[in-house]
């Protein structure tokens, strides 16, 4: 069900603005909008199939913690 | 006529709105949990020092008028450095819609409508804010016009009708716990918004009038700042630091408090639309840089190309950056601030010593 | 003349072929006849020339379109009866004859030749007699156009307390009257053009050289040389043809059948669109202020217009509103609503079997119902309509259980609220958007209608109207003519024309600042 909503709204913003695009021969603009859509089609896919996907915030905690905890204990 | 243009008036309407925007709602109740009582003070230190901060920013832009950070960033720093830059600064704005719809959804979902599905309520609040966005700035900026004399009312309307709530027991001890804390309070409130406001270096070139920028940014943030200060000071002296730093959302329960007479009361609604109003615009500009900033740093011809699949990201990416509400106060008040450095002072900093630098080497 | 029939191609139906006159007059009158289908309107009189049995002159024209009186007097007294012995015993050259008739004997101060038969109809048809010249090639239009009217009447829909209360009528050389009356300015120019292929409907631009935008009237021209129609009925017509933008539900032309509100238009730097067969003026660039704002706010004292203008904001926002609010609230935050009214509110609902979205849906939907049956009634029964309103719906559906009292006033305060509205297509613009906004009240509460509230004003905000900023002077936000929308100050504090119908550009700016300047002028005259 959720995965039928999802490929259904990807597959409608595709119906949207790939014509558009065409017409206006805007090659990149299709390459980066595919790109993008496919990549978000994924990402929803995967995250409502009960994949673990890893916290982009993790990250950056991990690269700011030296920086934070030597601020903090400067301040 | 360009669909971006904006007037100054506007410009500042949009910097105050983006410097209150859900700030108001998080700012008090990370403050008050790192200085207690005194925090309305640390308020004030990161208000001095945001502000100083804008100056900065806007120095930056007035180096390079007319030409949107994305542009200058690749003419001062060279294609590879700047491009990399670039796309740090888009990615960052990135995130920062996302927190935005995580925001408005769990602030909905835990107030205002606990039975709506939270896909629903950030997916339709995203659909608003693109639909904003393909219009153009401009047209941001007309309904900001529109919306702020409200928006003004209704918080001038709350700090009034909370004046008969005011406990001023509430301040004391003041410094109780030394100066450290006041500090550490004002550099993670200095990351709430003013860290953020180099958005507006990619806005600028789109400004009229652009003689006035570095007043009018720094008004903006002026009054913003005032906004947010005087929300802080208002919780401590109505709710009590303690009571302030439990809450999740203290400035609602501010609403709540209000009570004048038998017939005033339950105005809380009113805070509830100056927020989501607020942080509709944050989101909007937000998402106005990151599809303008990719597009041009992608050499895109239209920005719309990108708005339709970003709804399908952030709406996400919102629910996987945020997978309960401690993580992410957590991450607000540790780590947001320090994350934010290298954009609100590194980058522009940079921009400027180098930008100077080159200027000099030209003139010799 | 043969130039123009070489123009014309041949394979085109008969009505748009263009032939010169015949000179032969039998054969012309056989033409027109033929072409006109027998129409029984038509009048055809042949006659000779003061006695001269040699020349016979034939005078063709639209019964009821023309001035009887002229045509007996003007035309046919001239040339029967008063050249009696201009020509006697001599020899008569046609064309000469001709002039002579044109220049000396018509009593007629507009007559023109004909370029050929499509010149004839349309003169024919526009209500000019006819005249042709046997073994002539040539015939001429005299204007006596007269026809019947309804004439200056009082206003039907836009009615004010204060103010000149006569209206448009369906002429377009009246209404253009009217407001020359009002303005004797050397500046007023009226350019007239015809569209409709076959209605040949008379368009007249009217504006103030100097005053108004020239690059709004250029762009008033380009579009209204772009439209190809067959008909132009009314000036909804035009409206919908040349407006900036079609997918949206406001209005970006303004309308009125006052001539005051025009003129005041007109001196305010617009530009009107006469059209001729309907009362209702176009005026353009519309804002949206201007349709929340009625002639006679100018007519009563300042502190009074504000106080109303203030009424009509909040009447709009609650016609747009309170429904959809109703139903946020009784169904998603009832903690908001004070607790006796909630409990009084709730043991209403608690009658009634639909839930507060279906009720107030039926309730306005009965409302339209009834709001247009009284519209076409005949003015008979009207009366009949508001008992069958006010009784059967108000209170038997009240009685039966069916919808709860509350629920009453909520609709009919929608309702005496959208009448309040001066300009009756925005009323029926924000009505129409009442019903998305209770759909967003019903599934998302308040958070809906806000959501709703930042789509309408954004869509608002993306408007415009040739090219000024339908929301201004709100957003953008022009200081100086804020004087003028929400508040109306007093008038001698009302010293520059709007802002927004110039750009910066070229000189323009200055004559209107001198014009400015002219008006502020009345200030010292008062005092």
């Amino acid at each position: 069900m959720i995965n039928c909503i999802i490929v259904i709204s990807a597959s409608l913003i595709g119906y949207i603005e790939i014509p558009h695009l065409i017409k206006v021969k805007a090659k990149m603009d299709l390459i980066v909008f595919s790109l993008l859509l496919l990549f978000g089609l994924i990402l929803n896919l995967l995250y409502y199939n009960g994949v673990h996907i890893p916290n982009p915030l993790d990250f950056i905690k991990f690269l700011t913690k030296p920086l934070s905890e030597w601020l903090y204990r400067l301040l | 006529m360009d669909p971006n243009k904006i007037t100054h008036h506007q410009f500042i309407i949009l910097v105050m709105l983006f410097t209150i925007g859900s700030n108001i709602l998080d700012a008090p109740f990370v403050i008050t949990n790192v200085a207690n009582q005194s925090g309305w003070l640390a308020g004030i230190l990161g208000w001095g020092v945001g502000i100083l901060l804008v100056w900065l920013y806007s120095t930056v832009a007035q180096q390079f008028p007319k030409q949107t950070f994305i542009e200058y960033s690749q003419a001062v720093l060279g294609k590879a450095l700047g491009n990399a830059l670039n796309l740090f600064y888009v990615i960052y704005y990135f995130f920062l819609s996302s927190v935005m719809v995580g925001l408005i959804i769990s602030f909905l979902n835990l107030q205002i409508l606990p039975r709506t599905p939270m896909e629903v309520i950030g997916i339709s609040f995203l659909l608003i804010a693109i639909t904003g966005v393909h219009y153009g700035l401009g047209v941001i900026g007309r309904s900001a016009e529109i919306f702020f004399p409200w928006i003004s009312t209704f918080l001038c309307l709350m700090f009034i009708l909370l004046l008969p709530q005011i406990n001023l027991s509430h301040l004391t001890p003041i410094l109780d716990g030394g100066v450290r804390p006041i500090f550490r309070a004002a550099f993670t409130f200095l990351g709430l918004p003013f860290l953020e406001l180099p958005i507006f270096l990619m806005i600028i070139p789109y400004v009229d009038n652009q003689k006035h920028i570095k007043k009018c940014f720094l008004l903006g943030t002026l009054l913003g700042g005032l906004v947010l200060v005087s929300t802080i000071f208002l919780c401590i002296l109505v709710l009590g630091a303690q009571l302030t730093s439990l809450n999740q959302y203290p400035s609602y329960q501010l609403g709540k408090e209000i009570s004048i007479g038998n017939f005033i009361q339950r105005i809380e609604v009113m805070v509830a639309i100056i927020w989501i109003l607020t942080i509709f615009y944050k989101l909007s500009i937000c998402l106005f840089v990151t599809s303008h900033g990719l597009s041009k740093l992608l050499h895109l011809k239209e920005q719309r190309s990108v708005l339709l699949p970003l709804i399908l990201i952030i709406s996400v990416i919102t629910r996987i950056i945020s997978p309960n509400q401690s993580f992410y106060d957590q991450f607000i008040r540790y780590y947001w601030a320090p994350a934010s450095l290298p954009i609100g002072l590194g980058i522009p900093l940079l921009l400027l010593i180098v930008g100077r630098l080159r200027k000099k080497s030209i003139a010799l | 003349m043969f130039k123009l029939k070489n123009k014309s191609p041949d394979n085109k139906p008969i009505s748009q072929q263009d032939h010169p006159v015949y000179p032969d007059l039998q054969k012309n009158i056989h033409k027109v006849k033929h072409d006109l289908g027998e129409s029984s309107d038509l009048v055809v009189r042949t006659f000779h020339l003061a006695g001269q049995t040699q020349i016979t002159i034939g005078l063709l024209y639209i019964d009821g379109l023309i001035d009887q009186t002229a045509v007996q007097e003007f035309v046919l007294g001239s040339l029967m009866t008063k050249l009696q012995n201009t020509f006697k015993d001599k020899k008569i050259n046609k064309q000469h004859l001709y002039d002579f008739i044109k220049e000396s004997v018509l009593t007629i101060s507009s007559v023109k030749d004909l370029q050929g038969f499509n010149d004839l109809y349309a003169h024919l048809l526009s209500g000019d007699a006819i005249l042709l010249i046997d073994e002539h090639p040539n015939g001429m239009a005299a204007g006596i156009r007269a026809w019947e009217d309804r004439g200056v009447t009082e206003t039907s829909s836009q009615n004010v307390i204060r103010g000149p209360k006569e209206a448009f009528s369906e002429t377009l050389r009246t209404n253009t009257t009217l407001v020359r009356r009002r303005i004797k300015d050397p500046n007023l120019w009226i350019k007239t053009q015809q569209i409709g292929e076959r209605t040949k409907t008379d368009i007249a631009v009217m504006y103030i050289k100097g005053v108004a935008d020239e690059n709004v009237i250029k762009e008033v021209h380009r579009r209204l040389d772009n439209i190809e129609i067959d008909a132009i009925l009314e000036s909804g017509y035009i409206e919908e043809l040349i407006q900036d933008k079609t997918l949206t539900p406001f209005p970006t032309i303004f309308n009125s059948e006052r001539p005051d509100s025009i003129a005041a238009g007109l001196l305010e730097g617009r530009v009107a669109i006469f059209v001729d067969g309907t009362p209702f003026v176009l005026m353009v660039p519309a804002l949206f202020v201007q349709f929340l704002q009625s002639s006679e706010d100018y007519y009563q004292r300042a502190d009074i217009s504000t106080l109303l203008r203030i009424l009509r904001y909040i009447t709009l926002l609650m016609s747009l509103l309170v429904p959809s609010m109703y139903i946020a609230l009784t169904t998603f935050h009832q903690e908001m609503i004070p607790t006796p009214l909630l409990i009084s509110l709730a043991s209403q609902r608690e009658a009634t079997p639909f839930p507060a979205f279906i009720e107030a849906l039926i309730m306005e939907f009965t409302f339209e119902i009834l709001r247009e049956a009284g519209i076409r009634l005949p003015k008979a029964i009207g009366s009949a309509i508001s008992i069958v309103g006010a009784l059967v719906i108000g209170e038997s559906a009240v009685q039966a259980g069916l919808i709860s009292p509350a629920m009453v006033i909520v609709v009919s305060l929608t309702a005496i609220s959208s009448f309040v509205t001066p300009a009756f297509n925005m009323a029926i613009s924000i009505r129409m958007i009442r019903f998305p906004f209770m759909l967003l009240a019903a599934s998302f509460g308040l958070y809906g209608i806000i959501g709703g509230l930042i789509l309408l004003v954004m869509h608002l905000c993306s408007l415009s109207s040739f090219g000024v900023p339908y929301m201004a002077p709100f957003g953008p936000h022009v200081k100086q003519d804020q004087k003028d929308a929400i508040l109306r100050v007093p008038q001698w504090k009302m010293i520059t024309r709007p802002h927004l119908f110039k750009r910066e550009t070229e000189r323009q700016d200055q004559t209107n600042r001198h014009h400015s300047k002219m008006r502020s002028q009345r200030k010292g005259e008062r005092t």
